[in-house]
């Protein structure tokens, strides 16, 4: 009998350990040997694990690493060190390491990192980007990010860092387009008073495999927005794990999925409201045609004594064939009196009165179900600051549905 | 030729006979009022006729201008200027009022072999006819009637008709739920989109809007026929002393 996927994981990792270790900086390499065996003890998440019920991780990865795939541990080659005036930083991971130290030490693996995928991203830390805005900077210019960083291949630790320190403002727009297997995780620390806006697009081909884990850990009175476009044909694996550590703290996840074809795009959000007075607001809008699956599951959890918390959740998705799958669980955990918390989910189909009222005034019925879908998701879309992306993805939408 | 010529139509939904028997005809240059009690089949009649796929026709026939209108698409019969002003306009999310009147305006275009308009004609146009029912501006870039109030619903209605230029409007009870002012902008807009190759039809409970539009035949349908036809001073006289008279004469027959 073949091996399974995780010990042919764990052999990969020693076959090129050695390598990693000797070409990365000793903070980013003192861990990977507890890593791979914290990844070993748990292994890929697979159907058991309650949080990937509707996206087999293990199964997806083990149908593919018997091509010849080629491992890559250079992810960061692409990479180029940017530092403009006011003393904004833009570098690999491992540059950034080797020159701050402290500051790398200080938040490198500290958002929260339980996970078997995110220990596997530890374990090969080989690549990924480092955005580090120091205290009390105002950043107008969009910062923008190309991540391609699988290419076809295997890149299994892919670490973006993002620390934005006290009363700093930036933007952020990251592209992903995906061919290959890719692993990656993002840290991302929003320290008081510091308000960030993260927007994405995601694309893949139909072999591609993104799992794609945000941890965010935030203190008090900030603000952190992401709002995501999906519109990849492979699978896709979004995590997004917040943890609002200090009061006055309030993040918006927002994220428009529309999944044709044979992608399956699976998106769960855990907001983590350990103290008292933060708030957060969810929406996802999905739509999923075709033989496509689009699943959504938000966690919310209310510690004790965070009164005063303010949590909403709201997911509508759009089905619009037979073969199509949408799974919808918003799951809340609520240990404190004094909050305000609610959650939606629908499933339905685009609304024949609105399509019969369209065809009355002469649009024909492919152009009448792509401007509803169309405009289901460019709610989301819209919430983007910056007025040319927007235009630019409205664009995309008409394309792409 | 008629612009509309229906002749015995029958129609019903699920298993349940709605018209039963509708004969009518409509020239160009004409206005017709159709009036009758609830439920006799009047917006049945026009859902009908815009074809609305939850009704089954089930004998008779419909012709605009000599074609055969129930073998046509929804959209087509709008592209041969068939115009429906829906009693309860649909809120549509998302879809601004000048996206969704650009796709509508390039259809039509389009079917009549037209190029689609310029940007700067297209905003001319709607600044132009949108003057015609006193809409606000702002409402061109909401949303399609989302968070409209009912008179700016049936306004846009009637905006929507100034901008596609029909040949032959079928106004679903438009005067239903607007106050004086709203109704004098909405009936009086109809007037002025009034001219001699087009024709409407009203279909309406009350005299009031009568006295705007006038109308130079009135129809009353009851259980699915039309079974009385006369001028405009028949609405007067309905105003008056109600169908009664008419809906007993017709069941004691």
């Amino acid at each position: 009998m073949s091996k399974n996927i995780n010990d042919r994981l764990v052999d990969i990792y020693h076959a090129n350990c050695e390598r990693l270790k000797s070409s990365t900086s000793t903070l980013i390499s003192e861990t990977r040997d507890e890593a791979i065996h914290k990844f070993s003890e748990h292994g890929l998440p697979t159907r058991r694990d309650e949080n990937y019920k509707y996206s087999n991780i293990n199964q997806w990865i083990s149908g593919r690493i018997d091509e010849k795939l080629k491992f890559v541990d250079d992810c960061s080659k692409n990479i180029k060190i940017e530092q403009n005036s006011n003393g904004v930083l833009i570098c690999d991971i491992n540059t950034f390491a080797t020159e701050y130290p402290d500051i790398f030490e200080k938040f490198y693996t500290k958002s929260k990192e339980d996970n078997s995928l995110m220990m596997l991203s530890r374990a090969f830390a080989s690549g990924g980007r480092v955005i580090y805005v120091p205290r009390k900077v105002i950043c107008n210019d969009l910062i923008t990010i190309d991540n391609n960083t699988s290419n076809g291949e295997l890149a299994l630790g892919v670490r973006d860092l993002f620390i934005f320190e006290k009363d700093t403002l930036a933007k952020i727009h990251i592209i992903n387009d995906q061919s290959g297997i890719t692993n990656r995780v993002c840290e991302i620390f929003i320290e008081q008073g510091a308000n960030i806006e993260i927007s994405e697009e995601i694309y893949g081909t139909e072999e591609s495999i993104f799992i794609n884990t945000m941890s965010v850990f935030q203190n008090k009175d900030s603000f952190y927005k992401h709002i995501s476009l999906n519109l990849s044909l492979g699978k896709v694996r979004c995590n997004e794990y917040i943890t609002m550590s200090e009061s006055g703290a309030e993040a918006s996840i927002l994220g428009a999925v529309a999944a044709k074809n044979s992608a399956h795009i699976d998106n769960h959000t855990v907001v983590n409201h350990m103290v008292n007075n933060c708030s957060s607001y969810e929406n996802f809008k999905c739509v999923a045609s075709d033989n496509a699956t689009s699943s959504f599951i938000g966690d919310v959890f209310v510690a004790p004594k965070a009164d005063g918390t303010k949590a909403y959740q709201q997911n509508n998705n759009i089905l619009l064939s037979d073969t199509a799958n949408i799974y919808s669980k918003p799951n809340l955990e609520i240990y404190a009196d004094d909050v305000k918390c609610s959650h939606g989910a629908t499933v339905g189909q685009l609304d024949e009165s609105a399509i019969f009222y369209m065809r009355q005034r002469g649009i024909d019925i492919d152009e009448a179900n792509k401007l509803l879908l169309k405009g289901f998701l460019k709610d989301i879309v819209d919430k983007i600051s910056d007025i040319e992306i927007v235009e630019r993805l409205s664009e995309k939408l008409s394309q792409n549905l | 030729m008629a612009l509309l010529e229906i002749k015995n139509l029958c129609a019903r939904v699920e298993d349940k006979e709605i018209l039963k028997g509708i004969n009518l005809t409509v020239n160009a240059g004409e206005v017709h009022a159709i009036m009758g009690p609830n439920g006799s089949g009047k917006s049945t009649l026009a859902s009908v006729l815009a074809g609305k796929e939850k009704y089954t026709v089930t004998s008779g026939t419909a012709t605009f201008e000599g074609n055969d209108l129930l073998s046509m698409g929804i959209e087509e019969r709008a592209h041969v200027g068939l115009f429906l002003g829906f009693q309860y306009p649909v809120e549509i999310a998302g879809v601004s009022m000048a996206n969704f009147m650009k796709a509508a305006m390039a259809a039509k275009r389009k079917a009549r072999g037209e190029e689609p308009l310029t940007s700067s004609n297209f905003l001319k146009l709607m600044r132009e006819k949108s003057a015609i029912v006193e809409i606000d501006s702002k409402l061109i870039s909401r949303s399609v009637n989302e968070g409209f109030s009912g008179g700016e619903k049936k306004k846009n209605e009637i905006f929507q008709m100034a901008m596609l230029e029909p040949k032959l409007s079928i106004l679903d009870e438009t005067d239903s739920g607007l106050d004086i002012d709203a109704l004098r902008i909405v009936a009086t807009g109809v007037t002025k989109l009034k001219k001699e190759d087009n024709a409407t039809i009203v279909i309406t409970h009350y005299q009031r809007l009568l006295d705007y539009i006038v109308p130079d035949f009135v129809h009353v349908l009851y259980k699915g026929r039309i079974i009385h036809s006369g001028t405009k001073e028949l609405a007067l006289e309905l105003e008056e002393k109600g169908y009664d008279w008419l809906i007993k004469d017709y069941d004691n027959e």
